[in-house]
This record gives structure tokens, C-alpha cells and sequence, in this order.
């Protein structure tokens, strides 16, 4: 794996407020990566600042290499961002195709497959500003996949669209992760979690942990299971007795819900050992799990539990 | 920097500026003060400027050897035209660069071009793309002028397409300034009105200021290019050379200026 992204110890400053204080890490070519972490905590900065919206007080940053990217190097779908007022779709799709070394011909070509891409191809012809919400995000996730950047940077891609629509924005993106790196920063974790291979969390401008989506879940762990009645202390006992448990116990007082944290060794076997248990008790298991909601490993991540 | 990126972005913004407000804002009004001086001149205005009387009035503000280079010595429509465009010229600026860049820079429009090409093409191209606007329209305006001359004044077609010529030269250049003036206030503000308002203010109070401190501090009158403007009404001069040399100066120090603040600004 190649690196693709290097922030070098980045700080932007807007008055005294430290929207970015001293963030590294590196993206590899290739695997999705999410960028997460709550409100504030620095994610649309960092995208203006990779994007050069912005201008970083200190730091560097480079791509594959180099900190003047080549034109059309990364792609971009800013949160909000409003197309130029008053230009046709078309024209705009042109405008950034050529920009990135097209000639006429094929800047009106390759505009006319994105659009028949992102299924935006009835749209061509009209205003941005005359477009709904859902729209403009398509044809603006069109552009950002114009000429097959390297990297491409989708600020909250999903956010204010109704559920179809949001899905089927996730779907034309896992029909490109093959072919570019995508750098996704949502608060939809399952979102995240779908399309991403690693995970970068931030907070407070600062970088809280890369990981793999795996390893946060605490996916070789942690268990959870789902009972269709409640079990009891006895039942939870015996678990705790089982050779490689390392606690098991109900999950927010729910007596039909149990989690189980263990070492990570045999994980199969452990599974068919509890559903013996349970059957024996005359416990049915409506849903198992492996790994904790990936929210609860970022929570506490954030809050600094770990 | 890229010159292919730099004229694409030029020519786009240019070919969708000329209808939208952008545009509109600088073209009414040109067209329809030329329309009217063309008017004027053609129902005897012309006639009266070289009349004896026109002559005298017109020594009130001009020296008697100028007012014989311009009236008698060439096509007096034409130097009414590069007299009244000299005059007019700052504030026809004023309305065709005041919205280079601060618009789209306050609505954040810019981000789907940042990634494509660098700051100073956009900063370049826009100022590029205001330069042929104005230019263009400078022609036309200055092609109807040397054929209203050709029927009133009754110089050679070569002379008069040759004086014709050197005055569109001369207004461009001076134009050149003035809308680089105007791309400090567009690099720096985030929208059309607020730069438009605060370069009109900016340069009536210098422009009024540089007058009244000239004495104290004559340097203050080349804060703007205007302090140029009466050497360039005669052509045969040895001084106009330095004059539009001069001016071109004045473009670069307001292009640099302009561009200390669009280049760290948040787009």
C-alpha cells in the first residue's frame, strides 16, 4: 500500500479558537476511511484545509508526495457548498472536466457519463439553485468523481436526504471504492461503518485514534446476545464459569440482553459453547452479535475511557 | 500557475458575466450613456465643440495648445470621446470589477473549482475576464465614435481610423488600474454590494483627499492612477510612453495588493 494523504502536525486557528491543533496521520491508497468525531470537533476544517479552502496556520500536508497536488488530484463534496449561481449544470461539469486537462470534446463526454452515472443525466440542462436538496448532492457527488481523482473527500454525503435517496448515494459510492479512495466524515456510524475499512477519530482538533473498523468494534472482543425470554443470575453464572469468558453480564439491566467480554481466543468455539448453555436452559437466542456498536467504542474513545 | 486553466476560467466567466447581473451592472449604463453622447453629438453637439464658442468654453478647462491638438488638429468627435471616457472611465470600472470574485468567494462557490486549479488562476482569470469585458466594450463603443466622425468631422478615414485606434489603446490601459483597484475590494469582501459600495467610497475619498492634501503631500496624488489621466490626452507627446508605462505600474502594485488578501482568505 501506497500512502496517499499526510497531514504533518496541521493547526488551524480561527481567532483563539484551535479549530485544528497539531494533527497527524497518514491514508493509504485504496481501503475507505471515515473520518468521525462530534460536533466541533474539527472534521469540515480538516476537509477544507486538505481541499485548500483554507489555509493551515502550521503544518503540511502532502499528496502521494507532494504538497501541490496536480489539478483534479482530489475530488470534493463540501458540506452545503453552492454551485456557481446562474450556469447551467452542463456547463459547470465542463467547466471542472476541462479544468482538470480535457479538451471540449471529451470534458462533454466524460460530464455526460458522470451524469448518466450518478443518474443525474435529466438534469443537465437546468440551474443548480433550481434543484432540490437531493438533487444538488447527487450532481455535486457527479463532479467530485469527475476524471477519476485520486482521493475524494465526501463531507456528511448523506446528511438532510430521505432514506432512498441516502441509500442510494452509498450504493454509487461502493460502485467507485474500487476504483478511488474515499475519505467519508458523517455522523451516521453505520454508514461508516458499511462503507469503511478504517477509521479516524478526532475531537477537539486534536486526533483521538486510527483504527480499523474491526478493532473499534472490539470485534474479537466482545459478544452480544439477544434472548427471546430472561435468563437469571444462575444461567449468567455458569457463563461466567466458562472456560475463556472473561465477564459476561446483562446489558443495561436488561436481563434479556447479555454481553460478553472474552480473550479473544476461539471465538467460534465459545460461540456454539454459549448457545448449548443457553438451549439447555431453554433459552432461545433471537439475534447474536460480535463486537460492541461501533458508537460505543468511539463514545468512549472520545470521552477518554480507554 | 497554468496559462490553459487561467484562459478557460477567463473565457467561461466572461461568456456567463455579459448576461447575468454581474455584467449587466457595468453594460447598461455604459450603453446607454454612449447611446447618449452619441446622440448629442450627432444632433450638433459635435458642430458646437468646434464652434468659436464651443473652442472658448472649452479653453476653460483645457490649455489653448491642447484645446488645438484636440479640436482642430484631430476628429473633434473623437477627442470629445476620449475626453468624456477619461472622465467616466473610473466609475464604469467601479461597477464592471466590483464583483470579480466577491460574490462567489462569499458564497462559498469557489470549492468546487480549488480543488482544479490554484488561487491565483482564479484571481488571474477573474481579473482577466473584467479586463476583456470593459475592453470590449471600450471597442465598440470608440468603432461607433470614429463613424459618427467620419460623417461630422470630414478627416481622412486613415487618420481618423488611426486616431481611433490609439484612443481605444490608451483607454484600455487606463482601464487597467482602475478595475485592478476595484480586485483589492473584491479579493477582500465577501459580497457583491459590500465591495462595490466600499470601492466606490474608497476611491471618491482618496481621489477628493489626494486633491485637497496635494500640497503637503504631493506624493498622495499617485495613490491613484487618475494623476496620470492629463498626460494621456495628447498623443504626439514624449511623455505619454511614461504616462501609460506608468499606469501599468500602478495595475501591478493594486493586482499584488489584491492578491496578499485573496490568498489567505477562507474560501
Amino acid at each position: 500500500m501506497t500512502v496517499l494523504l499526510e497531514c504533518r502536525d496541521l493547526v488551524k486557528r480561527y481567532g483563539r479558537i484551535r479549530a485544528i491543533d497539531g494533527l497527524s496521520f497518514t491514508i493509504e491508497a485504496g481501503a475507505p476511511v471515515g473520518l468521525v468525531g462530534p460536533n466541533g470537533a474539527g472534521k469540515t476544517t480538516l476537509f477544507s484545509l486538505i481541499a485548500g479552502f483554507i489555509r493551515p496556520g502550521q503544518g503540511s500536508i502532502h499528496i502521494h508526495g507532494t504538497n501541490t497536488p496536480r489539478s483534479g488530484q482530489i475530488g470534493i463534496l463540501p458540506q452545503d457548498a453552492p454551485f456557481l449561481k446562474g450556469i447551467r449544470v452542463r456547463d459547470q461539469l465542463r467547466l471542472f472536466a476541462r479544468l482538470q486537462g480535457m479538451n471540449a470534446a471529451a470534458a462533454l463526454e466524460e460530464s455526460r457519463r458522470m451524469a448518466g452515472d450518478f443518474e443525474v443525466a435529466d438534469l443537465l440542462g437546468r440551474y443548480p439553485e433550481k434543484l432540490s436538496y437531493g438533487q444538488r448532492k447527487r450532481v455535486a457527488l457527479a463532479q467530485a468523481l469527475l476524471v477519476q481523482p485520486d482521493l475524494v473527500l465526501l463531507d456528511e454525503p448523506t446528511s438532510g436526504l430521505d432514506p432512498v435517496a441516502a441509500d442510494d448515494v452509498r450504493r454509487l459510492i461502493r460502485m467507485r471504492a474500487r476504483d478511488v479512495t474515499f475519505m467519508i466524515s458523517s455522523h451516521n456510524l453505520a454508514e461508516i461503518e458499511d462503507i469503511c475499512e478504517t477509521i479516524i477519530v478526532i475531537n477537539e482538533g486534536r486526533l483521538v485514534v486510527t483504527s480499523s473498523v474491526a478493532e473499534l468494534r472490539g470485534q474479537d472482543q466482545h459478544m452480544t446476545l439477544e434472548l427471546e425470554t430472561e435468563a437469571t443470575d444462575a444461567v449468567l453464572a455458569t457463563m461466567n464459569g466458562t472456560a475463556g469468558i472473561v465477564r459476561a453480564h446483562f446489558v443495561d439491566d436488561d436481563r434479556g440482553r447479555i454481553g460478553v467480554e472474552y480473550d479473544g481466543q476461539d471465538p467460534s468455539r465459545l460461540q456454539m459453547e454459549l448457545l448449548q448453555l443457553l438451549s439447555e436452559a431453554g433459552i432461545a437466542v433471537v439475534r447474536f452479535s460480535r463486537g460492541k456498536k461501533l458508537s460505543e467504542g468511539i463514545v468512549r474513545l472520545v470521552r477518554g475511557d480507554v | 500557475m497554468n496559462a490553459r486553466r487561467i484562459l478557460i476560467l477567463a473565457l467561461f466567466d466572461l461568456r456567463h458575466s455579459v448576461l447575468r447581473i454581474k455584467g449587466l451592472l457595468f453594460l447598461l449604463p455604459f450603453v446607454l450613456y454612449w447611446l447618449a453622447i452619441i446622440k448629442l453629438l450627432h444632433d450638433g453637439g459635435a458642430e458646437f465643440v468646434v464652434s468659436q464658442q464651443g473652442i472658448l468654453i472649452t479653453t476653460f478647462f483645457l490649455s489653448p495648445d491642447m484645446t488645438h491638438i484636440l479640436f482642430i488638429d484631430n476628429p473633434a468627435v473623437l477627442s470629445i470621446c476620449l475626453m468624456l471616457a477619461l472622465t467616466t472611465l473610473p466609475m464604469f470600472c467601479i461597477l464592471a470589477a466590483n464583483n470579480q470574485l466577491a460574490g462567489d468567494a462569499g458564497r462559498g462557490a469557489f470549492r468546487f473549482l480549488l480543488t482544479r486549479c490554484s488561487r491565483g488562476e482564479l484571481y488571474l482569470s477573474r481579473y482577466l475576464s473584467c479586463c476583456v469585458l470593459v475592453a470590449a466594450a471600450l471597442l465598440l463603443m470608440v468603432a461607433g465614435m470614429v463613424y459618427l466622425s467620419l460623417r461630422i468631422d470630414g478627416f481622412q478615414l486613415r487618420d481618423t481610423l488611426l486616431y481611433g485606434i490609439s484612443i481605444v489603446t490608451v483607454l484600455i490601459i487606463y482601464a487597467l488600474p482602475l478595475l485592478a483597484f476595484m480586485t483589492i475590494f473584491s479579493a477582500s469582501m465577501s459580497g457583491a454590494m459590500g465591495s462595490l459600495l466600499f470601492g466606490a467610497v474608497s476611491f471618491f475619498i482618496i481621489l477628493i483627499t489626494s486633491r485637497w492634501m496635494d500640497e503637503d503631500y504631493p506624493w498622495t496624488v499617485y495613490v491613484l492612477p487618475n494623476s496620470l489621466k492629463p498626460g494621456l490626452y495628447d498623443f504626439t507627446s514624449p511623455d505619454l510612453l511614461l504616462n501609460l508605462s506608468g499606469l501599468v505600474v500602478f495595475t501591478l502594485v493594486y493586482l499584488c495588493i489584491g492578491w496578499l488578501f485573496f490568498r489567505r482568505r477562507n474560501l
